[in-house]
């Protein structure tokens, strides 16, 4: 099978996404399990204080379960449960078994949802996109028709394409990032940026106003991606790698590669179903 | 049937994500309750990126005197090569990151007559908490923190102050008999202008 006829078959997109995602949120899901330690009382996370939102205070159904689950030793059961289950959602995939992998996908999804609910703080871009996709692939496999499946992958490649949108569009609106400074002053922060580029861009200012506006313009311009056919969408691909690396090494954005990484196995697959 | 309920849904869920992009108060609601991150935010760094950093201190004492200087939690990380594949102290650095941005908005919107009324927010509560459970002198009873905001590695202003809070006993310490007990009355707390 050559690489434009496996682009075109949604089970090997999926174990594309699947594999990709994988990776990404087992790293994510050891992450917080190296921080255990925060999760515990007196941590960061102490459910005794995030726990006081309303959903999981009293005495209902809802609050019973919100507890037993995301009190410190249930939500360490549901990390560890999630760190396997991610890995095991490719082989599912791999082995084609339509209940394997709605019970498995099942699983990635309820896990993922009690992970957003229990960290109110530190979830980032990555993990929404994450959420996205194993949902969508759930909600897809669940008839088990191809037409599900078939949605499920535009339901990602659209909702990939129209992040990248919103992220340029929401920048090329803001003055300060249509201003000659905007790139250095981010580089500038201990926060997001890396001391040796804000060296680099401090005195460039027409440099530093060109990286922005390349910037917005690229992800506004991402959605092309599904139009231009294959395989000129592989520059898109390539240009979201290249550009969610160069965030982790910088930024130390790193689960952003591999949640964004994940959809472009979709984007790939329906620009080649469009072409053709 | 079950195929035309998800792809239904599936257009649902794209539709709400479209409309959660931007900020309305008829979302708000709908916002308020997607306790499960349903609804996508994809306006990264705008329209405001953060080109500020804040950092958070905070100084242990007893009987209100100071027993060390104002010492401070990172809110950083520091960049390395394996930092790009395996970043576990991102998660915490950002968690405090964000409670501390959460305290800073929610004392400008409420004002600086009503300051106190972030110290029952979950930002604060969390980061006082977090704070409190740091290595303290053994005859430190009491805490204290502030949140600063400073310009960078290349600053073209001075370090200035965000929010102070109020004092407060740290838990399995005996207070002296006049030590203000946890919540403490209206902090001593004020904001940028």
């Amino acid at each position: 099978m050559s690489i434009a006829q496996a682009v075109l078959e949604p089970r090997v997109v999926v174990l594309g996404t699947t594999t990709l995602a994988g990776v990404g949120a087992s790293i994510s899901t050891l992450e917080w399990l190296r921080n255990a330690r925060q999760l515990a009382p007196g941590g960061l996370y102490d459910w005794a204080i995030v726990g006081s939102r309303r959903f999981a205070v009293g005495t209902r159904l809802r609050a019973r379960v919100a507890n037993r689950l995301l009190e410190y030793r249930g939500f360490l059961a549901v990390l560890g449960i999630r760190f396997l289950s991610v890995l095991l959602l490719p082989a599912a995939v791999l082995a084609g078994t339509r209940v394997a992998i709605v019970a498995v996908l099942a699983v990635v999804v309820g896990t993922t949802l009690l992970m957003n609910l229990r960290t109110v703080y530190g979830m980032d871009g990555s993990d929404q996109m994450t959420t996205q996709v194993y949902g969508a692939l759930l909600l897809g496999y669940l008839p088990g028709t191809s037409l599900a499946l078939s949605a499920a992958l535009w339901y990602i490649a659209v909702q990939a394409c129209f992040s990248y949108f919103v992220s340029g569009a929401a920048k090329a609106v803001s003055p300060q990032w249509r201003s000659e400074g905007v790139i250095f002053r981010i580089f500038n922060t201990q926060t997001y940026g890396y001391e040796p580029v804000a060296r680099f861009l401090r005195n460039r200012a027409r440099l530093t106003w060109s990286l922005g506006w390349s910037a917005f313009l690229v992800e506004m311009a991402f959605p092309l991606a599904l139009v231009v056919g294959f395989p000129l969408v592989v520059l898109f691909v390539l240009w979201g790698v290249a550009f969610h690396v160069m965030n982790a090494v910088v930024m130390g954005l790193n689960s952003f590669l591999w949640a964004f990484a994940a959809t472009y196995p979709a984007v790939v697959h329906v620009a080649a179903v469009l072409a053709s | 049937m079950l195929t035309v309920a998800v792809i239904v849904v599936l257009a649902g869920w794209f539709a709400v994500s479209v409309v959660g992009q931007v900020d309305s108060r008829a979302l708000d609601w709908l916002k308020a309750r997607d306790h499960f991150s349903l609804i996508p935010r994809w306006t990264f760094f705008a329209p405001k990126p953060g080109t500020t950093d804040y950092h958070l201190v905070y100084q242990s004492s007893t009987d209100g005197r100071a027993l060390t200087e104002w010492r401070e939690e990172q809110l950083a990380d520091t960049r390395t090569v394996l930092g790009a594949v395996w970043n576990p102290s991102k998660r915490n650095k950002k968690a405090l990151c964000d409670a501390v941005r959460a305290m800073g908005r929610m004392a400008r919107e409420v004002g600086e007559e009503n300051t106190w009324q972030v110290q029952y927010s979950i930002s604060y509560i969390a980061v006082l908490s977090y704070l409190s459970g740091l290595p303290h002198p053994p005859s430190a009873t009491q805490i204290r923190f502030m949140v600063l905001e400073s310009d960078g590695f290349f600053p073209e202003w001075e370090p200035r102050l965000l929010f102070l809070s109020a004092v407060h006993a740290l838990p399995d310490r005996q207070p002296p008999d006049d030590a203000t007990a946890a919540p403490a009355p209206v902090p001593a707390a004020r904001t940028r202008p």
